[in-house]
């Protein structure tokens, strides 16, 4: 009996539309991201499409999605019956209950891991497809298929499936098993961005994961490409521990259904349904006086009508459990973020409005989708549902009555889920002891940003539904479209215009407020708004009204509907405003702007390239002069400027020809080279050729005047992120100014797209040997060039450009606008790499010997502005002290808009985002400071960079990124001590390690690296903060004093780090010789850990420790294969009485610190302390590079630190 | 008052249930009598605007059914065969917003209309009660109630009393004899003495087609001295139907009684019968079994 009901399960599932349709959007979806570049799941880089890691990157997140299938398969074995109405034809029958639970089960789960496996088949099938690069396709391995759609898909189906199957058996509920359904995923995401926000739960997450993510993460934490490429995840630890609970709970979960079921059950639990009113006494009819009342017909009526159903409609939706559950998903989804979710690197900004924002519209990125789906086939089926379809269809009321009733039943549900969260982010602000509550940026932003799009998606599900005629297939339809856009979004089909309800991101700044954005994204919405009342007078005329009709012979109706005038005129005003609308948008994105999808960005950097490759290195003129009258027009979102250069000819040869280069979208206005002609121009490169007569002499100098203007008419279809703003405007010299020669930023450079191009790879840096480019600026291809600058702005606002303010006046322009206008000069010559920007500013400012401190900033950002300044202050006098005197007499910070989140170094002068500081909330003590930090940070670019420049090859950014860590960290050790060194270095480690898994092309060893970030800032920082522990900060900083006395402002050479390790080894002596190089010239990691450790009290009171340790030493090569070497190092052992991992930690926990020599895999130390250790470590800092910096610690005995609060290891800035 | 001519309807799984209906229907009570899958709920929403014929038309006094739905919507009164209701909904509450639909704007007269048909159909004392707690007899009140709203001149009532107990029935009956005095009321079922005890006129719908009409009264005289009645062996009833035109057969206490039609006595212990007009419904239907069994 049992096998013959599950196998009646299976057969009546298995052809059913239901698994038909999911399996082949599974397959589809699967199939598409392994053949489709663009849409790469978990391969990418130089991880192999095929590799393991991609295919348990794609179970994984298919298996959440696919929670659907389950939810589908084996909840319908129990709610059919109900559904059907069949429950006690099913139910009398001579079944035992154990057979027909179980039997429904297993013929559910079958069909479940039936239609799972679409997963790994369309995997392996997509693998095949000839059109893959072969360089990205590693061998198939079939048992890791079978493998890892067991332990992950299967296991994932079975976690999903027995908690709705039992949610479904309990409470016979379609409606509750899909909100319970949908509530799993909201709690997932939740969990999910929780465990992204508290590093120190790893562990913990790995574990409870029900999907598995966490576990996969955690497994593979530190794999690197090599691993990626050719493992599975074992069977072992934390993901043993983990798929056996979770199989453990869906196996009790089953066995509570297999006892609890009972068939007369049927429906019982339908709340307060079950008492009927007793017939009573009702007589017979004797006398019948039928009230009479003419109905009326006109329009009145059909307002009425309207306001009635609308009432109907949305108590409908409001009055049902369903919806409050969700409003209460909808705050478990953001309420977390608005007290964790905005932290930067552990540490809170002020709640702001414009972050609450942010939260909220991250919390909703895809619940609206869902919700509207799901609500839209709800209200466009529950007459049906009721059975009270025909009565409701037989009035005489209009039909656009009841489609627009539904729509804004609809619209009320989203408006509430979303109105409930912003309600929420102004009192959490409340709660946090924030008072500006910027009550309209919640309204304006969560109508036009969040409730408008979905109500635009709410037309779109309306029609599905009618257009359809089936709920289920009017779902898919969604789906499916949402799946088609994001397929053309990546293959280059991205116009807004014929991507329905989509509108260009609109960023919101605090200094900008809406800027220009606000204004474009409601053009765009009015244009879909159009389209979507066409859609609701289309959903009107198509819909179904009494019995079901095929689409065909509603389609044939179709034109007579619009013969009705009103219907009529509504349809026409649609049109022409789709029309008219669409035209403005299509006006400003593709004629005052040029449209180019992304692809077509991509080819036509290639053809640049292409074309002009051959100029790279030809030798050109030299700019050593530069002088700029720049007028921005903040309002008009537009700058003019007027460039002065002085060329000179450094070449040992004649120069007949001069290149001149713009950024993309500059207008030129004019350019003339002294002693020369134009004579041929590429307007669609900005490439200009100036024949040079009589040639340009060997030192000659000769004048090159240029007008530019950067205007930005209108707006684009996307990219309407400008560089001037109404306020906070901030450009630098490569956007606009001239440039001498090829264009290097137009190369394409990712492996992937170029190959997609034609194109051969490029090395990412020139070999480090490379001598000839040792006299190329790593940076730019001038060397140091003289500098001036005027500037004018509105006269609400303030114009700041590196340099002196040597003048400031007021004009009266053409136009009769009052302008305020600057000359900034420098006094000595600079990288010719500079900004301009301008803005509505407050300034704070102090002089401390002799060096100007000022922050320009927003007035409403004034809570760190003193930090700023003290940090400013620390840094210079650091550095001044210990490396080489402040070449310049001011230092000056001034924040720019959020559009962007980094601060950058020019000279004396560093612009500074809102998002990374400004608002940071740097009251709790034990938070991490990273405002100190990134301002540090960028003050030693006033060394390594304006100072010390890098030579065009490998290693140039460690000069530079790696020398500025260095030097923060420096200073934020002098400020915070040492033992409190230890949470900046970890974090660094752990996010180098985990980074090697991402790289694209190889790992190199430090002062080899080639710009990539998590070398040069990740593991610099480690590697620079323990080369300063072994030789002492004194020492290294001699040999950064030597490097600036050799390099500063040099050009013939500039620096490379070969400079840096000649005087290191000098400096160092040959006993640091091996360190030295395993630093900075291999890649080595270490694996160190405390293996057991014992205190036993003397007779004298004090305590014996013994701590046996294990410690391995590796050698990497680029892929991260390794390979094991003896180990003799100096490390540090160590006790504690107290974690250095808890923030009750300092200096007094610690009982005895030592360096010692571990010259073998596994010694044994014994200590004797005053005091009994709770703690013992092995290199407890985290000095060195350690593959599992976890296990370097040890708890001897419990205890605790008896701290308050919490603190967390924070992400240091660039 | 309600023309109809030539209506068929195939739906996509190839059945026909509407087959070249043509019929004419006076003011008053109309009786659609015919067996499950006839055709009827077909006719009846076609009737009543919720489903398109695929040829032929419809009039009711001058209005175009098929044409102008909205316009006999104002004057129509339907009581689907089969309605559910929302849940948490009181009966006074659904009637309310029925007859807002059904254009009764005015709050007054709405809620003078609606208290009425409470009142009328006994639904008075229940009317906060929600509509889902309802025994069949008061859902089916209710269902009236709501066909009623608006003073409708056309009246469809699909299978009504079916599920409901022989008072309900006779109440309902009651009910609608009454309204059936001014306007048309047609009702369809597969009872014999819905029709019988209320209807002064009637059609027997069969396969898609009328296959009989006119008055009961005539429709039994035509019938008159050709029912046959006997009782009978189990085993003797396969040779009986062989010979004779069997039109229906009961089982009484372990012996079966057969009623036959035939223009002259059969003999063999048959005795005359009085025609009814479930023997006239049955003898049609036979026929149609029979026409069909010949095809």
């Amino acid at each position: 009996m049992l096998f013959k009901i599950a196998g009646f399960e299976f057969r009546f599932q298995l052809f059913s539309p239901a698994s038909i349709a999911i399996f082949a959007i599974f397959f589809l979806l699967t199939f598409g991201g392994v053949t489709i570049d663009q849409i790469q799941v978990g391969g990418g880089g130089a991880v192999n499409i095929n590799s393991p890691n991609a295919l348990t990157t794609n179970i994984l997140i298919f298996s959440v999605f696919g929670a659907i299938i389950p939810t589908v398969f084996l909840s319908s074995g129990v709610l059919r019956d109900f559904g059907f109405k069949t429950s006690e034809l099913f139910y009398s029958r001579p079944v035992r209950e154990f057979d027909f639970v179980l039997g429904r089960f297993i013929g559910g789960f079958v069909i479940t891991a039936a239609v799972f496996a679409a997963v790994p088949i369309a995997f392996l099938i997509g693998s095949l497809m000839p059109w893959l690069d072969p360089e990205l396709i590693g061998p198939t391995v079939l048992w890791h298929y079978l493998y890892l759609f067991g332990v992950f898909g299967l296991v994932n189906m079975w976690v999903v499936g027995t908690i709705l199957f039992t949610v479904a058996n309990f409470t016979r509920s379609t409606v509750v098993t899909y909100a319970a359904f949908v509530g799993l995923l909201v709690l997932y995401f939740v969990g999910l961005g929780l465990s992204q926000t508290q590093p120190e739960l790893r562990d913990f997450f790995a574990l409870i994961d029900p999907f598995g993510f966490n576990t996969f993460g955690e497994m593979t934490r530190y794999w690197t490409v090599s691993d990626q490429n050719a493992r599975v995840v074992g069977f072992e630890g934390v993901m043993m521990q983990n798929r056996l609970m979770w199989l453990g709970i869906g196996f009790v979960l089953l066995v509570l259904n297999v006892l609890t079921f009972r068939f007369r059950r049927g429906g019982a639990i339908r709340l307060g349904k079950s008492r009927q009113v007793a017939a009573g006494a009702t007589h017979a009819i004797s006398e019948i006086d039928l009230p009479r009342a003419t109905p009326r017909l006109d329009g009145g009526a059909a307002f009425q009508q309207f306001l009635s159903r609308l009432d109907f409609e949305v108590k409908g939706v409001v009055l049902n459990v369903a919806f409050w559950i969700l409003l209460v998903l909808g705050l478990l989804n953001t309420i977390p973020g608005f007290f964790l979710g905005n932290e930067i690197y552990g540490t809170p900004n002020y709640p702001v409005t414009r972050i609450m924002v942010q939260v909220i519209e991250g919390g909703f990125s895809w619940l609206p989708f869902v919700v509207v789906i799901y609500y839209a086939s709800e209200v466009m089926w529950r007459e049906r549902r009721f059975g009270f379809s025909y009565i409701v269809d037989a009035t005489p009321t209009p039909s656009w009555v009841f489609i627009s009733t539904k729509f804004l039943a609809l619209c009320v549900v989203i408006a509430s889920l979303i109105g409930v969260s912003l309600i929420a982010g102004g009192l959490s602000q409340l709660v946090r002891g924030f008072e500006h509550i910027e009550i309209g940026q919640y309204a304006i932003r969560g109508m036009i940003g969040m409730i408008m799009p979905a109500a635009l998606l709410a037309a779109l599900a309306i029609f599905a539904q009618v257009l359809f005629n089936n709920r289920w297939l009017g779902m898919a339809a969604l789906l499916v479209y949402q799946i088609v856009s994001i397929v053309m979004a990546n293959i280059g089909l991205d116009h807004n215009l014929y991507t329905y309800g989509n509108a260009p991101g609109a960023p919101y700044s605090d200094m900008n407020g809406y800027g220009h954005f606000l204004g474009i994204q409601l053009w765009f919405y009015a244009y879909w708004g159009f389209w979507a009342l066409l859609l609701l007078v289309f959903s009107y005329l198509l819909w179904s009204r009494g019995s079901l009709t095929p689409v065909l012979k509603r389609l044939a109706v179709l034109p007579r509907g619009f013969a009705n005038a009103g219907t009529g005129l509504i349809a026409f005003v649609a049109v022409a405003g789709a029309i008219s609308t669409g035209g403005w948008i299509y006006f400003n994105t593709n004629t005052l702007n040029e449209y180019n999808s992304s692809n077509a960005v991509r080819a036509l950097q290639a053809e640049y390239e292409r074309q002009y490759i051959h100029l790279q290195d030809i030798p050109q003129p030299t700019i050593v002069d530069t002088a700029y009258e720049v007028e921005i027009y903040p309002a008009e979102r537009r700058y003019t400027a007027d460039g002065h250069y002085v060329l000179e000819n450094l070449t040992d040869e004649a120069l007949d020809t001069l290149w001149i280069s713009y950024g993309a979208g500059t207008t030129i206005v004019g350019h003339a080279v002294e002693g020369g002609s134009l004579t041929s121009e590429d307007e669609d490169f900005y490439l200009y050729q100036f024949t040079l007569d009589p040639p340009m002499a060997p030192g000659e100098q000769r004048d090159f005047d240029f007008q530019v203007e950067r205007a930005n008419p209108g707006f684009r279809n996307s990219g309407n992120v400008t560089t001037v703003n109404y306020n906070g405007t901030f450009f630098n010299n490569g956007e606009s100014m001239a440039i001498i020669g090829f264009n290097d930023n137009w190369r394409l450079t990712d492996r992937q797209e170029r190959r997609r191009e034609g194109l051969d790879p490029i090395d990412r840096a020139y070999p480090l040997e490379d001598e000839s480019r040792w006299y190329e600026n790593g940076i730019t291809n001038s060397h140091y060039v003289g500098f001036r600058s005027e500037v004018c702005t509105s006269s609400d606002q303030t114009a700041v450009a590196p340099g002196y303010l040597e003048r400031e006046w007021s004009e009266t322009d053409e136009r009769g606008r009052e302008r305020n206008c600057y000359e900034y000069v420098m006094d000595r010559t600079i990288l010719n790499f500079y900004s301009w920007l301008s803005a509505r500013y407050d300034v704070a400012e102090r002089t401390t010997d002799g060096v100007l401190y000022q922050v320009f900033y927003h007035p409403d950002h004034a809570w760190n502005v003193e930090r700023m300044l003290e940090a400013g202050e620390d840094s210079i006098g650091y550095f001044s002290e210990h490396f080489s005197p402040f070449q310049y007499r001011q230092y000056r910070i001034l924040e720019f808009p959020a559009y962007q989140t980094f601060a950058q170094s020019f000279p004396n002068t560093i612009p500074f985002s809102e998002g990374i500081g400004f608002i940071a909330n740097l009251t709790d003590p034990s938070e991490i400071d990273y405002v100190y930090y990134v301002t540090a940070h960028e003050a030693a670019h006033q060394w390594w960079a304006h100072q010390v420049m890098a030579a065009n090859v490998q290693g140039s950014t460690m000069l530079i990124e790696t020398f500025a860590q260095y030097s923060a960290l420096m200073v934020m050790r002098q400020e915070y001590g040492e033992d409190l060194m230890r949470r900046f270095l970890k974090y660094e480690l752990d996010t180098y390690l985990s980074s090697r898994g991402s790289e694209t092309i190889e790992e190199v060893p430090l002062y080899r690296v080639e710009n990539q970030p998590y070398i040069h800032y990740r593991k610099g920082a480690v590697i620079m903060y323990a080369l300063a522990d072994y030789l002492g900060e004194e020492t290294v900083n001699r040999v950064m004093r030597r490097l600036i006395e050799e390099r500063a402002y040099s050009s013939a050479p500039y620096a490379t780090t070969l400079d840096f390790l000649r005087i290191l080894r000098e400096e160092a002596g040959p006993e640091h010789e091996q360190m030295i190089h395993d630093f900075f010239e291999r890649i080595v990691l270490f694996d160190l850990s405390v293996t057991s450790a014992e205190t036993t009290e003397l007779e004298d009171g004090r305590f014996e420790t013994t701590i046996n340790v294990e410690a391995r030493k590796f050698v990497a090569d680029g892929e991260g294969n390794q390979t094991e070497e003896d180990i003799d190092y100096g490390i540090d052992i160590a006790l504690f009485t107290c974690s250095p991992d808890d923030s009750g930690f300092g200096s007094d926990r610690v009982l005895h610190f030592q360096r010692e020599r571990v010259n073998e895999t596994e010694m044994t130390f014994t200590i004797v302390t005053d005091e009994a250790p709770l703690w013992a470590g092995i290199d407890p800092y985290n000095k060195l590079i350690d593959r599992n910096s976890d296990d370097n610690l040890f708890r001897i005995a419990p205890g605790n630190c008896a701290s308050a609060d919490q603190s967390e290891t924070a992400r240091l800035m660039e | 008052m309600l023309e109809i001519k030539n209506l068929s309807k195939t739906y996509g799984n190839g059945v026909r249930a509407l087959d070249d209906v043509s019929l004419s229907i006076p003011k008053g009570m109309y009786g659609l009598l015919g067996p499950n899958g006839a055709g009827k709920s077909t006719l009846m929403r076609t009737l009543a605007t919720l489903q398109a014929p695929d040829r032929g038309t419809a009039t009711f006094g001058d209005i175009d059914i098929i044409r102008q739905p909205k316009a006999l919507r104002a004057t129509l009164g339907y009581l689907p065969q089969d309605f559910g209701v929302y849940p948490r909904m009181s009966a006074r509450a659904m009637l309310d917003h029925l007859a807002v639909l059904k254009g009764i704007t005015s709050g007054k007269e709405r809620k003078r209309v609606v208290e009425g048909l409470l009142e009328q159909t006994n639904l008075k004392q229940h009317a906060n009660k929600s509509v889902a707690s309802y025994s069949g007899g008061m859902r089916q009140r209710f269902g009236i109630a709501q066909a009623l709203l608006g003073d409708p001149q056309l009246i469809i009532v699909d299978e009504p009393t079916a599920g409901l107990d022989p008072e309900e029935r006779n109440r309902f009956h009651n009910l609608l004899s009454e309204i059936g005095e001014n306007v048309v009321v047609i009702l369809s079922t597969h009872i014999v003495e819905d029709v019988a005890d209320l209807c002064p006129l009637m059609a027997i719908m069969n396969q898609g087609k009328i296959v009989s009409q006119g008055a009961p009264g005539d429709l039994i005289a035509a019938l008159e001295g050709k029912v046959w009645s006997k009782h009978v062996a189990k085993p003797d009833l396969p040779a009986l139907r062989a010979r004779l035109n069997v039109i229906s057969e009961r089982l009484v206490t372990g012996q079966v009684f057969v009623r036959v039609i035939s223009d002259t006595d059969p003999g063999d212990g048959f005795e005359a019968a009085t025609p009814d007009l479930e023997d006239v419904y049955f003898a049609t239907i036979a026929q149609g079994r029979q026409a069909a069994a010949a095809a």
